[in-house]
C-alpha cells in the first residue's frame, strides 16, 4: 500500500509536469517564421534548398534565383543554424517525401569555429519539426547534449516571452497562425518572404556599431561542425543531390580588415571541400562579385545584405551557377 | 557528457535502472562498467589515463601487501616500502604533473629567460586532479597500514572511477567509500526519491543561486574598468556564485550516489558561517582540506627536519613561538599545495599562500588575540563576537577569491583596489541578464539571487543548529513533500539561467 501511494505520487508528478509544460509551451513559444519555413520545407517540391546562416536569409533571394533558373527554391537558413541543424534540415525534407535537386549551403566560417549556443535558437528548429524519425535523430544527436532543462521543459528558452503571453495567445488563435500567414512578421527592419528570404531594409542605425565577426583563427575548428559538413556530403551523394558550397561577400572593408582570417577560412573551405568533392565558391575573391562589396550594400560590417543588393548577388550567383554548371572538383 | 545534460539524466537513469535489476553480486560490476562509459564519453583516449593511475596505485598496493607477508626483517620492510611509495608517488603525480602544469613552467621558463619555447599540446584528462589525489590516499593508507590493499583490480578500478564523483569529487577516502561500493543493495523508494530530493536541491543551487549570480560576475571581471564600481559586487557575486555551483555540485553527485544507496563523503559544512579562516577549510571542500591534513599536513609537521626546525626556532624565539612556527610553516607549505592543485597559474599559487598566510600569522598571534580579548572584557563568546568572526572571516574569504576569479594577480589587485576607493551599486542594472535585456529584467535576476540566498541562509541557520531538515521533510505527508519537489523542479527552467550565459560546474574543470 505504501509503495502503491508512492508510484501513484510518482505518476501525478508526471501528469503535473506534463500538463503544466504543455500549457507553458503553448503560451511562451512564439509565432517565428522558422514555422512557415519548415511548413514549406515539408510541404511542397523544391528543387533548391537553401541552407545555412542568417548571411544566406539575407543573401539568397528564392524567386530571383528561380527567375534566372528556371527552378522551385526555397531559403531554409537561419541565423544560428549549425551544420548539424542544416545536415538535419536537408534529411527532413527527404524524409517527408519532397526532396531536392540541389543543396546550396552557405558556408560561414563563424560556425565551423564555435559552438552552438543553448540560447533562443537552439532549439527552435527542433521545436518546429513535424514528428518524424529525423526529429527523433536530431533529438539523439544536438538536444540530447544540451541542458537537461530543453527537453523537460520544451518551453525553457522562451520563458523571456512571458510578459508577451497574451499576443502569442491571440496570434496562436489566430487565421494567420493556422494559415502559415506571413504579415506578423514584417517590421521597419525587414520584411519576411514566403520563399524564407528575409529582406533587410535601411535603417538609419544601421552600422552605428562597428560588430566583430567571429573569426576562422585556424586553431579552434569545432570537430562537429566539420563532421557535420562531412556527413551532409555522404547524404547528398547517396540521395543523388548536388551539394553546392558558397560563402557570400562580405563588405571590403571587413574583408580587408580581417583578411588574414578570411583568407584562412577560404583555404580551410576549399581544401575540406575538395577532399569533400564538393563545389565551393567563396563570393569575396571571385570577380564577378567584386562590385558587390560595397559598405554600403550591407546593414551592417558583418555582411547581411540589404533586399536590393540581395536580389543582385542571387541573379548574379544564379548566372554563374547556371553557367558554370559542370564544375566540380571530382 | 556534462552533468547538465539530457544525455547525462538518461545516463544515470539507465545505470540506476540496470543496477536494481542486476543479479546483486554483479551490481558493483555494473557500476564500474558505467563508470567507465561515462568516462570514455569524455574522450576515449583519456580512458588511459585513468586506467594508468588505477594500475599503479593498485600495484603499489600489492606490493606493499607482498613486502610485508614474504619480508621478516623489519628494516627491510621499512626500506621497500618507502621505494614502492616514492616509485607510487611519483608516477602518480608525476603524470598529474606533466598532463596539467607542463605548459606552466614553460611560460615561466620563457618569461624568466626570455626563451621561445613553444607550448605543448596535451590533453587534460577530466577529474585527474580528483582521482589522482584520491588513489594516493589510498596507496599511503596501505602505506601507513590503515587500511588493507584492495586484491581485486576491478574492486579496486571502481573504487578510482565511481561516476558521480569522478569529475569534482568529493575526494573519497577506501575505507569509508570501498566497502559501500561493493554491498549490494534492493531497490527501495525511498532512498531514490530522497536522491532525487538531494539532486533537485542541487541544481537549485548551482543553476537558480550560482547561474544567476555568474552572469554579473563575469560582466564585471570579464570587464573590471567599465565596472570599476563594481568589484565588491563582482566578489560577492562570486562569492555565491562559486558556493553554490559546487556545493550544488556535490549535492548533484551525493543525490546521485544515494541513488545506488552510496553515502559520499561530506564537502561543504556552511563555510560562510566559519569563525576563522582554519574554521573555513574545515567546512569549504572538506575532502580537500583533510586529504591535505592527513596526507601532507602531519607528514611534514612530524618530519625529522621539520622537528629540527622546531627545536632551533625555540631555541632562537623562544618557546611558545618556537612551538608554532613549524606548524606556521606546515600550513603555509600545505596551502601552496592548495594552490597548485587548483590550476597551473600563479594566481592560485598566490591564492593558496593568502590562505597559509593568514592561518600562520593567526597561529602566531593566537596568544594576543586571547590577552585582546580579555582587555576588551570579552568573556565567553557572546553572539554579537561570533557574529564579528563570521564578518571578519568572510571578507578575508571573499579578498581571497579576487585572486580566484580574476584572470591574473595584478587583475586581482586592480579590482581590490576598486573595491575600496569605486563604489557605484547603480551600474549593476546595466549589465544585460541575457542579449537585449531591459534592465527591469536584470532587477528581476538580482530579486531572485536575493530570494535564493535568503532561502538558502535560512536553511544553513537550521542545519548549523541541528535540525536535519530532510528527515523532517521525509515526515511530512506526501502532498507537502510532492509541493517542494514541484517548487524545486519547477524553479530550474523558470528561474535559473540558460547554460549559455554560463557554463558548466567550475570545479569540473579541475
Amino acid at each position: 500500500m505504501r509503495n502503491f501511494k508512492r508510484f501513484a505520487a510518482a505518476v501525478l508528478v508526471l501528469a503535473i509536469v506534463l500538463a503544466a509544460n504543455s500549457v507553458l509551451l503553448y503560451a511562451l513559444y512564439p509565432y517565428t517564421y522558422s514555422r512557415v519555413d519548415i511548413h514549406n520545407l515539408t510541404t511542397a517540391d523544391h528543387d533548391t534548398l537553401f541552407v545555412g546562416s542568417s548571411h544566406g536569409k539575407c543573401g539568397f533571394n528564392p524567386e530571383v534565383f528561380d527567375s534566372v533558373c528556371g527552378t522551385a527554391s526555397t531559403n531554409q537558413c537561419l541565423g544560428g543554424e549549425y551544420p548539424i541543424d542544416a545536415y538535419h534540415l536537408v534529411r527532413l525534407a527527404c524524409e517527408t517525401g519532397h526532396k531536392p535537386r540541389q543543396v546550396i549551403y552557405e558556408l560561414d566560417a563563424g560556425y565551423f569555429v564555435s559552438e552552438p549556443n543553448e540560447g533562443a535558437d537552439f532549439a527552435i528548429l527542433y521545436q518546429e519539426f513535424p514528428a518524424s524519425f529525423t526529429k527523433l535523430r536530431y533529438w539523439m544527436t544536438k538536444i540530447l547534449d544540451g541542458d537537461f532543462r530543453n527537453t523537460l521543459f520544451p518551453w525553457y528558452l522562451y520563458r523571456g516571452k512571458i510578459f508577451s503571453v497574451k499576443d502569442t495567445l491571440t496570434q496562436k488563435a489566430g487565421d494567420e497562425y493556422r494559415n502559415y500567414g506571413i504579415s506578423s512578421f514584417a517590421n521597419p527592419a525587414q520584411i519576411y518572404h514566403s520563399t524564407g528570404f528575409i529582406e533587410r531594409l535601411v535603417q538609419p542605425s544601421d552600422k552605428s556599431v562597428k560588430d566583430t565577426p567571429v573569426l576562422y583563427t585556424g586553431s579552434n575548428i569545432s570537430s562537429e561542425s566539420e563532421n557535420y559538413l562531412r556527413r551532409l556530403a555522404q547524404f547528398c551523394e547517396s540521395e543523388d543531390i548536388r551539394l553546392i558550397t558558397v560563402t557570400t561577400p562580405v563588405p571590403e572593408v571587413t574583408l580587408q580588415e580581417y583578411s588574414s582570417a578570411y583568407k584562412g577560412a577560404d583555404q580551410y573551405f576549399t581544401s575540406l571541400c575538395k577532399e569533400l568533392g564538393i563545389e565551393y565558391y567563396n563570393c569575396n575573391y571571385m570577380e564577378e562579385f567584386s562590385s558587390l562589396r560595397d559598405l554600403s550594400y550591407f546593414a551592417d560590417y558583418d555582411g547581411h545584405y540589404y533586399g536590393q543588393y540581395a536580389n543582385l548577388f542571387t541573379e548574379r550567383f544564379a548566372k554563374m551557377l547556371d553557367f558554370d554548371d559542370s564544375v566540380t572538383y571530382n | 557528457m556534462s552533468l547538465i545534460s539530457m544525455k547525462f539524466i538518461l545516463f544515470v537513469a539507465a545505470a540506476v535502472a540496470g543496477y536494481y535489476l542486476m543479479p546483486k553480486r554483479v551490481q558493483w560490476v555494473w557500476l564500474l562498467l558505467f563508470s567507465y562509459i561515462y568516462y570514455a564519453s569524455s574522450g576515449i583516449k583519456l580512458l588511459f589515463f585513468l586506467i594508468y593511475s588505477t594500475l599503479v596505485t593498485y600495484a603499489a598496493g600489492r606490493l606493499l601487501s607482498v613486502v610485508r607477508t614474504s619480508c621478516r626483517d623489519k628494516k627491510k620492510i621499512r626500506k621497500y616500502g618507502r621505494l614502492i611509495i616514492a616509485g607510487g608517488l611519483v608516477l602518480n603525480f608525476g603524470m598529474l604533473a606533466v598532463m596539467k602544469y607542463t605548459n606552466f613552467v614553460i611560460l615561466n621558463i620563457n618569461s624568466l629567460f626570455g626563451t621561445d619555447l613553444d607550448f605543448v599540446s596535451l590533453l587534460l584528462p577530466l577529474g585527474i586532479s580528483f582521482y589522482t589525489f584520491q588513489s594516493t590516499g589510498y596507496m599511503l593508507d596501505v602505506y601507513w597500514g590503515k587500511c588493507d590493499p584492495e586484491k581485486n583490480v576491478l574492486r579496486f578500478a571502481l573504487f578510482v572511477s565511481f561516476f558521480p564523483q569522478i569529475l569534482q569529487g568529493p575526494i573519497g577516502r577506501y575505507s569509508r567509500l570501498a566497502g559501500q561500493l561493493y554491498t549490494s543493495r534492493s531497490f527501495d523508494f525511498q532512498r531514490i526519491e530522497r536522491g532525487i530530493e538531494l539532486i533537485l536541491w542541487g541544481f537549485f543551487k548551482k543553476m537558480v543561486l550560482a547561474d544567476n549570480a555568474g552572469v554579473f560576475v563575469s560582466a564585471i571581471f570579464s570587464d573590471p574598468e567599465k565596472y570599476a564600481g563594481l568589484s565588491v559586487f563582482g566578489v560577492l557575486g562570486y562569492s555565491i556564485q562559486l558556493y553554490g555551483d559546487f556545493s550544488g555540485g556535490m549535492d548533484v553527485v551525493q543525490g546521485i550516489a544515494n541513488l545506488f544507496g552510496i553515502t559520499l563523503d561530506e564537502n561543504f559544512r556552511r563555510p560562510y558561517f566559519a569563525r576563522s579562516i582554519t574554521d573555513f577549510w574545515h567546512r569549504w571542500h572538506i575532502t580537500l582540506g583533510t586529504w591535505m591534513k592527513d596526507y601532507v599536513f602531519y607528514p611534514v609537521s612530524l618530519s625529522g627536519w621539520m622537528s629540527r626546525f622546531g627545536k632551533f626556532a625555540k631555541k632562537r624565539f623562544g618557546k611558545s613561538t618556537g612551538r608554532v612556527l613549524p606548524i606556521c610553516l606546515a600550513n603555509l607549505i600545505v596551502f601552496l599545495v592548495v594552490g597548485i592543485w587548483h590550476g597551473a597559474a600563479w594566481k592560485y599559487i598566490v591564492y593558496g599562500l593568502y590562505n597559509g598566510m593568514i592561518i600562520a600569522v593567526s597561529g602566531l598571534l593566537g596568544g594576543q588575540y586571547r590577552r585582546w580579548k580579555k582587555a576588551l572584557h570579552i568573556a565567553g563568546n557572546p553572539w554579537w563576537y561570533q557574529l564579528f568572526q563570521i564578518l571578519r572571516t568572510f571578507i578575508l574569504v571573499n579578498i581571497s577569491w579576487f585572486f580566484d576569479r580574476a584572470d591574473s594577480v595584478p587583475q586581482a589587485l586592480y579590482m581590490m583596489k576598486n573595491a575600496v576607493t569605486s563604489f557605484t551599486p547603480s551600474q549593476l542594472l546595466t549589465i544585460p541578464v541575457q542579449q537585449s535585456g531591459s534592465t527591469a529584467m536584470t532587477a528581476a535576476v538580482l530579486v531572485i539571487i536575493a530570494a535564493g540566498c535568503t532561502l538558502l541562509f535560512f536553511v544553513s541557520i537550521l542545519k548549523e543548529r541541528g535540525v536535519q531538515i530532510r528527515e523532517s521533510l521525509a515526515m511530512r505527508p506526501l502532498a507537502v513533500r510532492l509541493a517542494v519537489f514541484l517548487a524545486l523542479f519547477f524553479a530550474l527552467p523558470c528561474l535559473g539561467q540558460p547554460p549559455s550565459l554560463t557554463g558548466g560546474f567550475i570545479y569540473a574543470q579541475f
